[in-house]
């Protein structure tokens, strides 16, 4: 046996299958009758299974020969409907002939796309997956927290830089202090001005970066600060607050005010140079859109452990690959006349 | 070897030349039929591969490297042949059972016999059936070999194959061949009975 599976992993036939076959055809030399001789000394019934196949060999070989009754010569227009035939989607149909093997393919392609599609709104159902990207605004998180607040639970810490560093901090002792929001652009950025509003009740106070030093500022003069202030919003990540005033109740509505102001002080430049409040109030919600545009998102307390995956992109994406294998399949199919 | 310049006709056949191949078509088409009816086993069939199989040689006449050329032309006819019948098995609505006339096996006899006749009808017929029990590759062999008479080198050239290959499957075939036949000892030769 193991002489057997060597010959045949070296690709040399076994010394006893070639003894056997010359016997039968009749011309083995003198080793192979030894061997055949010492064979049938071990076998017995061997020399009768030999006598058989011999009588076999002989009977096939008086088999009727085929001829053919016509001729297959081939012509020029044989050739060039070959050829026509033998185009570029023939040569995809053959690939997906029913004899191949990737003849399933695009079933098979069609059916784990669907599957996962299933899956994944099955996931979105269940809340197993979730939409990434799903954030939530700052006035949600503030309207929430105002609750959150007055239950004893202000502490709120929202991360809108690629930092890592804290963006807007709720400071936790609010309820006789001014709630304060802190907005730093990144670790180590100079804070311009802190801007508190004293006397008011539940007021932001944005200690931002958006604010550029002071110096500069007030070389730039009044017309520069916009633009600065807008890039400086765009670096350090403040989320919008404009939404407040549009979802929330009067009181978010207010507090989202006071942040715009205390922002539009932030932005102001430090040498007194005049600008208008309103302008600057509008150029921070500018700027501050521009860094909502900028996908910058804020995260919340967690709601769901969900896995986190952009669901509908891969959705869409899955069943369009569904309906393309589909698609493919079936135009294969038609073109092969199946 | 074959009588006409073989080696000249494929090289003309190479420039384009359709009558060179054609000579070399005329000489080797009762063999390439053979082999594809036999394994078809329907001679509409069969007359379609084979002429299939001379065309797609015409046109990948630049892949031939050499060898012997019946073998290189058998082997394009076999492998259309083996395509046709995983198509047949995976589409059975298109089964060979329909309408068709099979191909069947005679065998010589030269003795006028009118009861040898039968007998050899009957022996033809089991052959046949015991051949259809083989599988694709013992079927091969035992056709080139037993039947057709091919010498092993070309055999193994034809199917592809080493010719340590072809023995054994002709080893195997045989031996499956033998049992086969043995369950019907009446329509036997008397030096193949038990």
């Amino acid at each position: 046996m193991v002489r057997r599976l060597l010959n045949r992993l070296i690709g040399r036939t076994d010394p006893e299958v070639d003894a056997v076959n010359a016997f039968v055809d009749g011309d083995a030399s003198a080793d192979e009758l030894r061997l055949i001789e010492e064979m049938m000394r071990r076998d017995p019934a061997l020399e009768r299974d030999l006598t058989t196949q011999m009588a076999l060999r002989d009977v096939l070989g008086r088999v009727e020969k085929i001829e053919t009754t016509r001729s297959f010569t081939v012509t020029p227009e044989m050739i060039a409907s070959a050829e026509r035939k033998d185009s570029g989607i023939a040569r995809l149909t053959e690939l997906f002939a029913p004899q191949r093997k990737l003849a399933l393919a695009p079933v098979i392609v069609a059916g784990i796309a669907a599957l996962s599609v299933a899956l994944l709104t099955l996931g979105d159902f269940t809340g197993i997956v979730e939409q990434s990207g799903r954030t939530e605004s700052f006035a949600t998180t503030v309207a929430a927290d105002s609750g959150a607040i007055e239950s004893g639970f202000p502490e709120m810490a929202l991360v809108g830089d690629d930092s890592g560093a804290p963006a807007v901090e709720v400071a936790p002792d609010t309820s006789e202090a001014p709630l304060t929001a802190l907005a730093t652009a990144e670790p180590g950025v100079t804070s311009a001005r802190s801007a508190e509003a004293e006397g008011r009740e539940n007021t932001f106070a944005l200690e931002s970066a958006i604010a550029p030093p002071a110096a500069d500022v007030a070389e730039s003069g009044a017309d520069a600060s916009p633009d600065l202030s807008a890039s400086a919003a765009e670096q350090s990540g403040v989320e919008t607050l404009e939404r407040s005033a549009q979802v929330e109740p009067s009181e978010d509505e207010i507090a989202a005010e006071r942040s715009i102001s205390g922002a539009a002080d932030a932005a102001a430049p430090l040498d007194g140079s005049e600008v208008d409040a309103g302008e600057d109030a509008d150029l921070t919600k500018k700027s501050i859109e521009f860094a909502d545009s900028d996908g910058l998102a804020f995260e919340s307390t967690p709601e769901s452990d969900g896995i986190s995956l952009p669901l509908w992109q891969l959705q869409v994406t899955l069943a369009a690959l569904a309906l393309a294998a589909i698609g493919a399949w079936a135009g294969l199919r038609r073109v092969r006349g199946g | 070897m074959p009588s006409f310049d073989e080696q000249r006709l494929i090289q003309l056949t190479r420039d384009g030349d359709y009558d060179a191949f054609n000579q070399l078509v005329v000489e080797y088409q009762s063999a390439v039929f053979a082999v594809v009816l036999r394994t078809v086993r329907n001679r509409a069939v069969a007359e379609d591969i084979t002429q299939d199989a001379f065309i797609s040689a015409f046109r990948k006449i630049s892949s031939y490297r050499g060898g012997i050329f019946r073998a290189w032309l058998i082997r394009i006819a076999k492998n259309a042949s083996l395509d046709y019948l995983r198509k047949v098995a995976r589409r059975p609505e298109t089964s060979m059972d329909e309408d068709i006339v099979y191909f069947s096996e005679t065998i010589k006899d030269d003795s006028q016999d009118p009861l040898a006749d039968a007998l050899n009808a009957e022996l033809a017929r089991l052959i046949e059936r015991c051949l259809g029990g083989l599988t694709d590759d013992h079927r091969f062999a035992i056709v080139m070999i037993d039947i057709e008479g091919y010498q092993y080198d070309e055999a193994a050239e034809s199917i592809g194959v080493s010719i340590g290959t072809v023995k054994s499957r002709l080893n195997r075939a045989r031996a499956k061949m033998r049992d086969c036949v043995q369950q019907d000892p009446e329509l036997l030769p008397a030096s193949m009975r038990l």
